[in-house]
C-alpha cells in the first residue's frame, strides 16, 4: 500500500495530465460535460495498476511530485473553468505570475551549478526565508492578491507539517512546470495589458 | 464587516497558522555542530599485517563499486552493485558479510534490486547503482544507493533504505530529496561520517550541466537537514570527506573533466561552516574515484589510482602534513607495464589467473576468474585492467579496511592492521628522506 505522501504525489501528477486533458478538449468543439468526464476518466485511468506500477508513477519517475502551488493553481484553473471564480485583472496576473518567474530564476540556474552558491539550501529553514515568505503572503493579502498569500501559506503549512518526502521549502514552493506556465503566462498577460492600452487610446 | 474583509482576515488566518508551524520546524533544525571523528576502542594487535581476498568468488556478472560497514560484532559487510553490465535493468545491489576471526566472507545476497525499489518508491525506476551504509546514531545500518529514473547517470538520486539487525532485513526503500530540478542528480560514492549530535554527513555529488561536489546532512532517521556546496564548476566528482578532529577536514575529490588531471582538494577548520576554495592537490587522478580515511594521529590515507590516465594501478598513500604531501606507501595493483601491448583474450587470461592466485593462492577455480574479467574486460580481441572505485574504512579495532573493483568482475577485499600501517610510514618516512638526500647530492 503506497504512503500519504505518495498516494498525494500520484493523485498530483494525474490531477495535472486530467486538467491538460481538459485544456486540449476546451479548443475542440464538445461539450463542457464530455470534457469533464474525459478528463475524469483521464484521472482514474492514470491512478490504476494496469502495468507494474500505476500510469502516473512511470511520469512521477520523470518528474518528481508537484508543487503545492502548481496543485493550488491547477484547482483555480478547475473552478475558474466551472465559473465559480471570477477572472483577475492582468496587472495583478502579471504580479502573481511574475513570483515563481522570479524564484525559478534564483533557484535553477543556482542550484544547477551557475555559481558557487546554492540557494536551494535557504529551503532547509532558514528563518529570514521564512520572513520573506511571511512578508511576501502578508503583501498578498494586502494588494487583492489572495492566489499569492494562499499558494505561499499553503506551501509553508505543507512543508511544516512534512506533507512530502522532500524536506525542502522550495520543492513545495514551485517545480519546473510551474517555473514554465508562470513563463509564458507572464508574457501573454504583459501582451494583453500592452493591446488593452492601445485599444483604449 | 464586508464580505472582502471577511476574506482577508480569513487569509491573515491561514498565514499566521502556515507560518506558524514553518517557524517551529525552523528553530527545531539542529545547529551546527563538530566532526565526530572515528572512535578506537579496542587495539587490533602489534602484529604487522596485510591480508587480501576477494570477497566473492562467484564467477559471471559485473560486480561494481564496492562499499564497507562495520557490524555492531565487528563483523564487516560489504555492498556492491551486481548485474549483467553497468547501467543493465538487472542490477542489483549486492552484499555479503566478512569475518575478521576466521577471516572469510559469507554467502553473497541481494539487498534490494529495481523491481522492489520502483514499487516501494511508487515511481518508474530504470537502473541501480553506487551503494554506500552507515550506521546511525540509533545503532540502525542506513544504506543509501543511486537510482535513476530519467536518462543516465547525471539523472540520478539517491534512495535510502534502514535495517535495525546489521542488514538481514531491510526496511522499503524511500527517496532523498535533494535537489530542485526534478530532482535529479545527486550520487553519493563517498564514505558518510558522524556529527557530534549523531547527524549523519553524507558526501555526495552533481553531475548534470555542472560537475560539482556536495555534502549533506541528515537526521537519524535519514531526513535531509541541510546541503552545502564543497565545489563548483565542471570539474569535482566524488568527495571523501576525511575527519582529522571535530573542527578540521580534509576533503578529496575526483578530478572530473579535462586540464591538469590531478586530484581536487578543499579543507574547513570550523567543522565545515565554511571551505577553502577547491585547488589541485599533488595526488594525479586519470578521472578515477578515491577514498580515504582519517587515522586518530592526523595521518590521512588515501587510495586512488595515482596517474594520469587509465586504471591499471592502485596504491595506498599517506600525508602526515595534513593532506599537502603525500608519499606511497604500497602499490595494490600495477599493470602499467603491460598497456604497450595488445593483449588478446589468451594471454589477458593467464595474467588474470595469476594475479587471483596471487591475491589468494587457494583459490578453488581461478580459472573462473579469467573467463569472467575476460568477459567484462576483453572487446574486439583487446583486452584491458581496471583496478577502481576504492572504499576505505577504520574499524573501532583500529585496522583499515579496503574493498575495490577488481577488472568489473569481482570484489578485492585488502585488510591492513596499525602496526603495518605504523612500520610502511616509518619505512617510507626514511625512504622519502633518503630519497631527498639523493637528489640534493646529485
Amino acid at each position: 500500500m503506497p504512503s500519504f505522501t505518495d498516494l498525494t504525489g500520484l493523485a498530483g501528477i494525474a490531477l495535472a495530465l486530467a486538467a491538460l486533458c481538459a485544456l486540449v478538449l476546451r479548443r475542440v468543439p464538445v461539450a463542457q460535460r464530455v470534457a469533464a468526464s474525459a478528463a475524469g476518466f483521464v484521472f482514474v485511468l492514470l491512478l490504476l495498476p494496469l502495468a507494474e506500477l500505476p500510469l502516473a508513477a512511470y511520469v512521477r519517475g520523470m518528474t518528481g511530485d508537484l508543487s503545492i502551488s502548481t496543485l493550488l493553481l491547477l484547482a483555480y484553473a478547475a473552478a475558474q473553468q466551472a465559473g465559480g471564480w471570477p477572472p483577475q485583472d492582468v496587472p495583478r496576473r502579471i504580479g502573481a505570475w511574475l513570483l515563481p518567474v522570479l524564484a525559478a530564476a534564483v533557484l535553477y540556474p543556482l542550484a544547477l551549478g551557475a555559481a558557487p552558491y546554492d540557494s536551494y539550501r535557504w529551503g532547509y529553514g532558514e528563518p529570514w526565508f521564512l520572513a520573506l515568505l511571511l512578508a511576501l503572503a502578508v503583501a498578498g493579502t494586502a494588494l487583492r492578491m489572495p492566489l499569492v498569500a494562499v499558494s505561499i501559506s499553503l506551501a509553508v503549512l505543507a512543508w511544516g507539517l512534512g506533507w512530502y518526502e522532500s524536506g525542502n521549502l522550495w520543492d513545495y514552493l514551485i517545480d519546473p512546470l510551474l517555473a514554465i506556465y508562470a513563463v509564458f503566462s507572464c508574457l501573454s498577460a504583459c501582451f494583453a495589458l500592452h493591446r488593452s492600452r492601445q485599444l483604449s487610446r | 464587516m464586508t464580505a472582502s474583509a471577511k476574506t482577508r482576515w480569513l487569509l491573515l488566518g491561514l498565514t499566521l497558522i502556515a507560518f506558524a508551524a514553518g517557524f517551529a520546524k525552523a528553530f527545531s533544525r539542529p545547529p551546527p555542530v563538530a566532526f565526530q571523528p572515528q572512535r578506537i576502542v579496542a587495539d587490533a594487535g602489534a602484529a604487522p599485517t596485510l591480508r587480501m581476498g576477494f570477497v566473492s568468488t562467484s564467477a559471471g556478472p559485473h560486480r561494481h563499486a564496492p562499499s564497507l560497514v562495520e557490524l555492531r560484532d565487528g563483523r564487516l559487510r560489504a555492498f556492491w552493485f551486481s548485474g549483467s553490465r553497468e547501467g543493465a535493468s538487472d542490477v542489483e545491489i549486492r552484499s555479503a558479510v566478512f569475518d575478521p576471526r576466521s577471516g572469510r566472507w559469507g554467502a553473497e545476497t541481494t539487498v534490494i534490486d529495481r523491481a522492489r525499489t520502483q514499487r516501494a518508491l511508487s515511481r518508474y525506476v530504470k537502473k541501480l547503482g553506487n551503494p554506500v551504509a552507515e550506521r546511525a546514531a540509533d545503532g540502525s545500518l542506513h544504506l543509501y544507493y543511486v537510482t535513476v529514473s530519467l536518462g543516465g547517470w547525471a539523472g540520478s538520486s539517491i534512495t535510502t533504505a534502514s535495517s535495525s539487525d546489521d542488514g538481514e532485513t531491510w526496511s522499503p526503500p524511500r527517496r532523498l530529496v535533494t535537489s530542485p530540478f526534478l530532482n535529479v542528480s545527486t550520487l553519493v560514492k563517498g564514505t558518510p561520517f558522524h556529527y557530534a549530535d549523531g547527524t549523519i554527513g553524507l558526501p555526495v555529488y552533481h553531475e548534470f550541466i555542472g560537475k560539482f561536489a556536495e555534502l549533506l546532512r541528515l537526521d537519524a532517521a535519514g531526513a535531509v537537514l541541510d546541503k552545502q556546496r564543497l565545489s563548483h564548476g565542471r570539474s569535482a566528482l566524488q568527495p571523501v570527506v576525511l575527519v582529522r578532529d571535530g573542527e578540521r577536514a580534509q576533503v578529496l575529490m575526483r578530478h572530473g573533466e579535462g586540464g591538469l588531471n590531478r586530484v581536487l582538494g578543499t579543507a574547513t577548520a570550523d567543522a565545515g561552516r565554511n571551505w577553502a576554495p577547491p585547488a589541485n592537490t599533488t595526488l594525479d587522478n586519470p578521472n578515477a574515484a578515491l577514498t580515504g580515511v582519517a587515522l586518530p594521529g592526523g595521518t590521512l590515507l588515501a587510495v586512488l589510482n595515482n596517474i594520469e590516465s587509465d586504471r591499471d594501478q592502485l596504491t595506498l598513500v599517506a600525508s602526515v602534513d595534513g593532506g599537502s604531501s603525500w608519499r606511497t606507501l604500497y602499490t595494490l595493483e600495477d599493470q602499467r607495464a603491460l598497456r604497450e601491448r595488445t593483449l588478446d583474450p589468451a594471454t589477458y587470461a593467464t595474467g588474470i589467473k595469476a594475479l587471483a592466485l596471487a591475491t589468494d593462492a587457494g583459490l578453488p577455480d581461478a580459472a573462473a576468474f579469467a573467463v569472467s574479467s575476460g568477459e567484462h574486460m576483453c572487446v574486439a580481441q583487446r583486452c584491458n585492467y581496471e583496478f577502481s572505485y576504492p572504499y576505505l574504512i577504520q574499524t573501532a579495532r583500529g585496522d583499515v579496511q579496503l574493498v575495490y573493483t577488481w577488472n568489473r568482475s569481482f570484489i578485492k577485499h585488502v585488510e591492513f592492521s596499525p602496526a603495518w600501517i605504523a612500520q610502511r610510514l616509518k619505512e617510507s618516512a626514511k625512504e622519502s628522506t633518503k630519497e631527498r638526500t639523493n637528489a640534493q647530492l646529485h
